[in-house]
């Protein structure tokens, strides 16, 4: 664990990842406190000062109902922080113990689980989001639920991938030529080597979560209004976009920034990981 | 691939099940009779048991009947053919351009590994990764329709051109039609339609691909033969040009199989973005109005094109690569 972190900091990449991260967190837990415009953050409307390109007053500009572009932008960190973990927590939690199960398991079981988890990855990325969250109804917990069933299977291969593998280590066959159950060796050996590679792909995946939220945002199934959703915050001013710029650009790059510093992040880890790619 | 197909189907159809509210209200419109929603629902077959349903909309599917689109009463099928041809184009345009662009600059970014170039492909490929679709439709609209009036704004030709030349296209697809027909200025009038869409679909695609063909080719270089071609005397470059670039084949059609879902995806949010008439737009305009056999007939349409995309590229290994025809 020290080294892991010996190692981000070396990475200028990687520590200006996180530090964008915090520092995006960080704004948007304080900016109903700090911003002169924090009614706009319950969906206040102040029509008089409506379409306003940035000014000192309002950095970002104003959007269609007059609300400070800039305070609903840095309020939408905390909608996507609550994206991010909410989406990967759910694919790792429906994931990583059916891959777990599938990989020391007899081989009716495994295939069983095998094939029904890879029918999800079937359907297109997207598609599968968009079915279950009109079944369900468009909120973005629905999305969010949606968006894990599309891509749990990518964790039940992990998982499975780590459990084939050491199982059949010398170390695993000697622990279980003494008695130790399966549980006992899924626990102890499996899990702990499962950890690692769920983290990049977590991290990875927590980036696009928020790429998709966004996305289903924009056609109007996932967050609701007033909620601060940068997708959302593109699409409320739509119908006027092409005259005013500002409600477009400043969420996007906020989307873009953050979605990139997770990729970073997560390569980065991989590399520190997997050593033979790192050494190129 | 049939029993994925099958699975695929089976879940649509449980999704499907689970969609809330009563269909038979939009069918019949506001302040329906009790008689209207008794016929409404034997029409839509909603009285029979679930099995029967069940049994019913696999066969009805095998017969190339999707059900009847709450939104425009006509068949589903119906309207899936004829806004497939607009997104096929689109698709296979913008698969085509990704792959030209990106491939080359993928290897390139493996020789020249650690240099200025290299690091500017792979932001590129970063960037494109990371940027929302959507929003880069915008941004493009903006730029090149309302500030430089480079391209129009959405649709897929000028209204007058499709009258003038009124057989302009028999079959939906414009651009091969045209093409075809040597009808050369709605063929330019198309392509110049298309452009903005397919750079805004291409972006993420693009991304990916520069990414995955670096990183196969910098597998293929540490590999001992790499090492041979170079003390034979061949230039890096040639090596690469010559033969090692067909070892990259195998994990880059892997991911343009994935690519093509993607895209597919992003039909949904690139469509509506450029009024582009196809099966994305349709799918936001049933979605926004909860129509939802038409949703159902897009999810399996594009999840069996998925399917069989990816199967073929599994035959296209064979024939790439002949370890895996062992």
């Amino acid at each position: 664990m020290k080294n892991i972190w010996k190692y981000i900091l070396h990475k200028r990449t990687t520590t200006a990842s996180i530090l964008f991260l915090t520092i995006i967190v960080l704004l948007a837990v304080v900016i109903p406190y700090v911003s002169p415009y924090s009614d706009d953050l319950n969906g206040a409307v102040h029509l008089e000062i409506n379409n306003q390109a940035p000014s000192f007053s309002h950095i970002f500009g104003t959007d269609s109902a007059g609300r400070d572009m800039f305070t609903l932008t840095i309020r939408g960190g905390l909608v996507s922080l609550r994206v991010a973990i909410g989406v990967v927590l759910m694919s790792v939690v429906l994931g990583v113990p059916l891959g777990l199960i599938a990989g020391v398991s007899s081989k009716w079981v495994d295939e069983t689980i095998m094939r029904i988890s890879d029918a999800f990855l079937a359907f297109p990325p997207f598609v599968l989001p968009i079915v279950i969250a009109i079944a369900l109804g468009g909120s973005l917990n629905n999305v969010m639920f949606g968006i894990a069933i599309s891509w749990f299977p990518w964790y039940v291969r992990i998982a499975r991938a780590q459990a084939i593998m050491i199982r059949s280590s010398d170390y695993v066959l000697i622990s279980k030529s003494m008695g130790a159950s399966t549980f006992y060796i899924v626990k102890k050996h499996i899990l702990p080597n499962s950890i690692s590679p769920v983290i990049v792909q977590a991290s990875i995946d927590a980036g696009y979560a928020i790429l998709t939220v966004a996305g289903l945002s924009f056609i109007g199934l996932g967050a609701q209004p007033p909620l601060p959703e940068w997708g959302l915050l593109i699409t409320a001013s739509r119908a006027q976009f092409l005259y005013h710029w500002w409600v477009v650009v400043f969420p996007g790059i906020f989307i873009l920034l953050t979605v990139l510093s997770f990729n970073v992040i997560g390569d980065d880890l991989r590399n520190f990981l997997n050593p033979k790619i790192e050494r190129n | 691939m049939s029993f994925i197909v099958f699975l695929v189907i089976t879940i649509t159809f449980f999704i499907a099940h689970w969609i809330p509210g009563d269909p038979t209200a939009l069918w019949v419109g506001s302040h329906p009779t009790e008689e209207q929603l008794e016929k409404a629902r034997r029409t839509l077959g909603l009285d029979e048991p679930l099995v029967k349903q069940y049994i019913n909309y696999i066969s009805n599917i095998f017969q190339g009947d999707l059900g009847i689109s709450l939104r425009t009463k006509q068949p589903v099928v119906t309207e899936l053919a004829t806004r497939f041809p607009a997104t096929f184009e689109l698709v296979t345009i913008s698969i085509l351009l990704s792959i030209l662009i990106a491939f080359p600059l993928g290897l390139l970014s493996a020789m020249k590994n650690n240099t200025s170039t290299d690091f500017t492909i792979r932001s590129l490929g970063y960037v494109g990764l990371a940027i929302p679709v959507f929003w880069l439709g915008m941004i493009l609209q903006i730029v090149f329709f309302a500030w430089l009036g480079w391209f129009p704004l959405q649709g897929r030709y000028t209204s007058d051109i499709l009258l003038n030349a009124d057989t302009i296209t028999s079959t939906g697809f414009i651009l091969f039609d045209t093409f075809v027909s040597g009808k050369w200025s709605a063929f330019a009038d198309a392509l110049h339609y298309i452009f903005l869409p397919v750079v805004t679909l291409s972006v993420a695609v693009i991304g990916l691909i520069i990414r995955i063909s670096k990183s196969s080719l910098m597998d293929i270089i540490r590999e001992p033969f790499f090492t041979t071609l170079l003390s034979y005397g061949f230039t890096a470059k040639e090596a690469v040009i010559t033969s090692a670039y067909k070892n990259t084949l195998v994990p880059v059609s892997t991911i343009i199989g994935l690519s093509y879902g993607m895209m597919l995806g992003g039909t949904f949010l690139i469509e509506s973005i450029f009024d582009w008439p196809g099966l994305g737009q349709f799918g936001v305009l049933s979605i926004l109005t909860g129509d939802f056999p038409a949703i159902i007939g897009i999810t399996l349409l594009y999840s069996i094109s998925y399917v069989l995309i990816n199967f073929i590229i599994d035959i296209f290994y064979l024939i790439i690569d002949p370890r895996t025809r062992m």
